[in-house]
């Protein structure tokens, strides 16, 4: 008796499109504007600086929301659409005006919303920390020559002397004398950032991704709250004054 | 009414007035160019894809048979600046360096051609920033023995012989972003034609051809494809040319093998860009003047593409060859003469 031999090629199963993930990228208003079918050409591909350094395929992008496979999608929101730069050179390239930059930035908020992006961001959790309770978070420290090896030897010789070069070219501008961090902003400019982040919800879809990062931030406001409430009082009922 | 305005000297043109004459119409050719032949004698094209026969034993013919007959009057340098009147009976002015006359014909057919699109659009190929980045159209006049370089593929920085040349198809094509989403229609197959005559000229040139689909759907199109790979080793990489620079002297161009799915850079001495048709100043100011009707593009649009392919939107004007949209010269000649046949028969 001779055993069943498997067709070893892959067979193309009842197409999954039409998923959960999939229907929620194709609501949204900028997918209209940004997929016309695609020619497979590559010019996305080769003008794409994600493309030249990791495993990252714009053309592949477009393909994929083409095809629709759920499957394919949901790994991608986890892992690949990360890696775009959205530097938009994709769209002002491609002749079918296809935007893979759009339809990655609706993947990531989708992603976001639906809690797949959490094991993608987690190297990013720093940065969004530097952001929540700074204001900024790229920092003159931050550029050092290991870490930017592609901006040549100057680096080296410009990075010894960073805070000497921000005291002269920032002079009169306190602020601007720090290393790291780019700028001091005052506590009560965090403070009414921080605000704007809480009742528009955008410290809560951060909470998604980083949930300890709310309870910081939260922590961080309430104990400079009292001050700078009585602050903003103060500016109101000046501005009032004024007529405005 | 037994007389025939025919507008435009190009291959197209120059059949439709011979076909006309013999037929027994006084045909006046009014040509704008002190030349007959339109883009291919303009461009000194060499060779004639796909038999690869040289373009004076198809031209010469077609311009002698128009020269020698009695028929025809010849108007070079040429344009018509006015029209009035109705078929069978348009009054028509005439214009050349001496002075403008009116005359009046039974019939026009317009055979205006198309003109070259202009790749300094497409910035990104450095087309008029960088030397060595040329045009097919520029290429053709290169490899004609009658040429500037007397047939030599000399590159226009330095004169030197390149190595390596590469053809990006599709330049103005299929191209959404310059407004032109149709297809050139004889790309495909002209840089097949280039590439032979030059690996024929220089075997130890490489010549690559980014290209999205070869199109190759004309009589004998498909099996020159075949000769180039096969014979001439010519290389054929699918995905289209990004972009161009210049490092060290040298262009680099960036594309994506779509086939390995890997981005890519490659130096290359040359780069030949297939640029599309589009139509010309002189079919859109012909379509003005007439009062007849352009598809979106600016080409002129057939009464009904299937059923009356030659008549124009008004009655007793006529249209025929690249004016019409991109085509290649075989298909010219057999519009020229179909043209005529459908101006005789409205006029008998
Ligand atoms: C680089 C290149 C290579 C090619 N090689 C091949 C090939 O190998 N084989 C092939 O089959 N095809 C080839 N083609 C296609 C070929 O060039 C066209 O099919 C052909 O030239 C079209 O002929 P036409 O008479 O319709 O138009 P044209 O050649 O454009 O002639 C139109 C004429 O009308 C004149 N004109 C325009 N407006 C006016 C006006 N208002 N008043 C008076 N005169 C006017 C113009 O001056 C011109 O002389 C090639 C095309 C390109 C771009
Ligand atoms: S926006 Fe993203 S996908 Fe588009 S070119 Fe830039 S990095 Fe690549
Ligand atoms: S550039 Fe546009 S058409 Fe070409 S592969 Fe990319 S998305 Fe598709
Ligand atoms: S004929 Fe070839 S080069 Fe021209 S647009 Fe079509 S596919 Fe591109």
């Amino acid at each position: 008796m001779s055993e069943e031999v498997k067709n070893p090629i892959t067979e193309k199963i009842e197409s999954t499109k039409g998923g959960h993930f999939y229907k929620e990228i194709m609501k949204d208003f900028r997918i209209k504007e940004s997929l016309h079918g695609c020619l497979n050409c590559g010019t996305c591909v080769a003008n794409c600086p994600a493309a030249a350094f990791y495993d990252y395929s714009p053309r592949e992008v477009c393909q994929m929301m083409i095809e629709g496979d759920e499957e394919t999608i949901e790994e991608y929101m986890k892992s690949k659409i990360w890696n775009c730069a959205q530097c938009f050179s994709c769209k002002y390239r491609c002749p079918k005006e296809n935007s893979a930059a759009d339809i990655v930035m609706t993947m990531r908020e989708i992603a976001v919303r639906e809690g797949l992006a959490a094991e993608a961001l987690a190297g990013y959790t720093r940065i969004a920390k530097l952001v929540l309770t700074r204001g900024n978070q790229l920092a003159p420290d931050m550029l050092s020559p290991d870490a930017f090896p592609d901006w040549g030897p100057r680096m080296i010789e410009l990075s010894s002397k960073k805070m000497e070069m921000r005291e002269e070219l920032f002079k009169g501008f306190p602020g601007m004398n720090v290393v790291d961090r780019a700028w001091a902003a005052e506590d009560f400019t965090i403070y009414e950032m921080q605000r704007i982040w809480e009742e528009s919800g955008a410290l809560e879809k951060v909470g998604t991704v980083f949930p300890f990062l709310v309870d910081i931030v939260q922590d961080d406001m309430e104990d400079k709250k009292e001050e700078m409430e009585a602050k903003i009082e103060a500016k109101k009922a000046k501005l009032a004054a004024a007529g405005k | 009414m037994k007389t025939v305005l025919v507008i435009g000297g190009g291959v197209t043109g120059l059949k439709a007035s011979h076909e006309l004459a013999e037929m027994g119409y006084n045909v006046s050719l009014v040509e704008k160019q002190d030349y007959l032949g339109g883009q291919v004698a303009k461009h000194k094209y060499y060779k004639l894809a796909p038999d690869m026969r040289l373009v004076s034993e198809v031209l010469d013919p077609v311009i002698k048979n128009v020269e020698s007959n009695s028929n025809i009057k010849v108007h070079k340098h040429s344009t018509i600046t006015a029209l009035s009147g109705n078929a069978p009976e348009f009054k028509v002015k005439i214009k050349n360096s001496k002075g403008e006359s009116e005359e009046t014909f039974g019939a026009i057919v317009v055979a205006t051609g198309f003109e070259h699109f202009d790749p300094t659009v497409k910035q990104e190929y450095g087309y008029s920033r960088f030397k060595d980045v040329v045009t097919n159209a520029e290429v053709e006049e290169l490899l004609n023995p009658n040429g500037p370089t007397k047939g030599e593929l000399k590159r226009p920085s330095d004169g030197k012989i390149p190595k390596k040349v590469a053809i990006f198809q599709c330049v103005g094509s299929r191209d959404k972003q310059v407004g032109n989403p149709y297809c050139c229609r004889v790309g495909c197959v002209v840089s097949t034609k280039q590439a032979i005559e030059i690996k024929e000229k220089y075997p130890d040139t490489e010549v690559y051809v980014y290209y999205m689909d070869m199109r190759m759907f004309g009589r004998g199109w498909e099996e020159l494809y075949g000769k180039a790979m096969e014979e001439y080793e010519v290389i054929f990489t699918r995905g289209r040319g990004a972009e161009v620079t210049l490092k060290n002297q040298q262009l680099s161009l960036r594309a994506e093998e779509t086939i390995m799915d890997r981005p890519i850079q490659h130096s290359v001495d040359m780069i030949i860009l297939a640029a599309g048709q589009a139509p010309g100043d002189g079919t859109i100011e012909a379509a003005k003047i007439l009062g007849i009707k352009q598809n979106e593009y600016g080409y002129l649009a057939p009464k009904d593409d299937f059923l009356s392919p030659n008549e124009s939107s008004k009655a007793g004007i006529f249209i025929a060859g690249a004016d019409k949209g991109p085509l290649d010269v075989e298909n010219c000649i057999v519009e020229g003469a179909a043209v005529a046949a459908k101006v005789a028969s409205s006029l008998k």
